[in-house]
């Protein structure tokens, strides 16, 4: 199973799982509140539409209390909860049909510097609010052109920070298939991000 | 160290989690191979774009957020268990019909051989009937014939012997 990386939450999860199984009304609250924080930014990394958040986060909830008496105790809650939550993402995409708006980005010497430095995004705090938003909105639109399991795979392990051996959990898949995958998206966001450059420099003048 | 399994490192060396030692081996690799340099700034450049989309904040759930999850399950409840055990049952049905059905045809099967087998079973000791009382007729027909034959040698032989009789016997018969 999958190996457990902290220890002391991953306890109380089952603790809290086995009183829900028992019909603990108050135990799922808490298992919600424990949890929601994540689904809410993981939703909104995928989906990016701050409206739908709210309802999406309810429906991965209301799975899981409905799923809960088939929850095998021993197997990881964490990963369960990422797959319900990537799951009800996709229906939803799939509903919206968003991969049809992939809008290629122009991407200015400034942006791509700010791409290219590493550690320059762990530290975004010297940033103005304008900036932010410019940076947020042109990596939105190089992101668009990932299919959205492809986005849910690098969402996990760039930002939830999940190791290969807990994505082959989430997505039932070996080691060397995430690896593989991991390697084409990466490869498909930077030609985009290629792309990007070359239409900014046919737009300087020489 | 091949370059594969170098390769395989940048995942790790990206994310500050390589061993020293490790990242030593990993360092002198990169200052020589174009391609491991190459796979590295995907990884970076990547990694950047992804942390750039959530420079803004997402949504925070408010406080009553997990009153409006009950909400929702009581709402969803009536129609999950009135089509949820359904949808159980239906699916431990398929199964369980499949085997029947299974066993059915197995049943049928053996039914209907047994049924073939008993019929030559019973045609077959009539078959054996005759020939055994064909053979039997046989060796009575060979039996009847030998005690015929032995009759006719024994009345042959007496008429024979009483022809032939000496006059002492002939005396003492008389």
């Amino acid at each position: 199973m999958l190996q457990v990386k902290r220890p002391g939450p991953m306890t109380v999860d089952k603790e809290l799982i086995q009183r829900c199984q028992q019909g603990d009304q108050a135990a799922f609250e808490l298992l919600v509140k424990k949890h929601e924080r994540r689904v809410f930014g993981l939703v909104y990394q995928m989906v990016r539409q701050p409206g739908e958040v709210e309802d999406i986060a309810q429906e991965v909830f209301t799975k899981i209390y409905f799923s809960l008496p088939q929850f095998r105790i021993e197997a990881s809650f964490e990963a369960w909860l990422y797959r319900i939550t990537v799951n009800q993402c996709y229906d939803y995409l799939r509903k919206r049909k968003r991969d049809a708006q992939v809008v290629q980005s122009d991407l200015s010497d400034e942006e791509a510097a700010f791409f290219e430095r590493f550690g320059s995004v762990t530290q975004p705090r010297h940033l103005d609010v304008s900036k932010r938003l410019e940076l947020r909105q042109t990596a939105e639109r190089l992101l668009s052109v990932l299919p959205p399991k492809d986005r849910s795979l690098l969402v996990l392990k760039e930002i939830e920070d999940l190791s290969i051996e807990e994505l082959t959990h989430i997505f039932k898949s070996s080691a060397s298939a995430i690896k593989l995958r991991l390697f084409r998206a990466r490869n498909q966001l930077k030609a985009a991000y290629e792309k990007g450059r070359r239409k900014d420099k046919r737009k300087q003048p020489v | 160290m091949s370059h594969q399994n170098l390769k395989g490192w940048l995942e790790d060396y990206a994310a500050n989690s390589l061993s020293a030692e490790m990242t030593q081996d990993l360092e002198q690799h990169l200052a020589m191979c174009q391609d491991c340099r190459k796979h590295l700034r995907t990884i970076r450049l990547t990694a950047n774009i992804l942390l750039a989309s959530r420079l803004d904040d997402a949504p925070v759930p408010t406080a009553g957020f997990a009153r409006s999850v009950f909400l929702a399950i009581e709402q969803q409840r009536d129609n999950y268990f009135a089509w949820n055990p359904l949808r159980r049952l239906a699916l431990k049905t398929v199964p369980v019909m499949a085997l029947l059905a299974l066993a059915l045809g197995l049943f049928a099967y053996t039914e209907i051989s047994s049924g073939l087998n008993a019929q030559q079973l019973t045609e077959e000791p009539l078959l054996e009937t005759s020939l055994e009382l064909s053979s039997k007729w046989g060796e009575e027909a060979a039996v009847f014939s030998e005690q015929i034959s032995q009759d006719k040698e024994r009345v042959v032989s007496t008429l024979l012997v009483g022809e032939t009789l000496p006059p002492e016997q002939e005396k003492e018969q008389k």
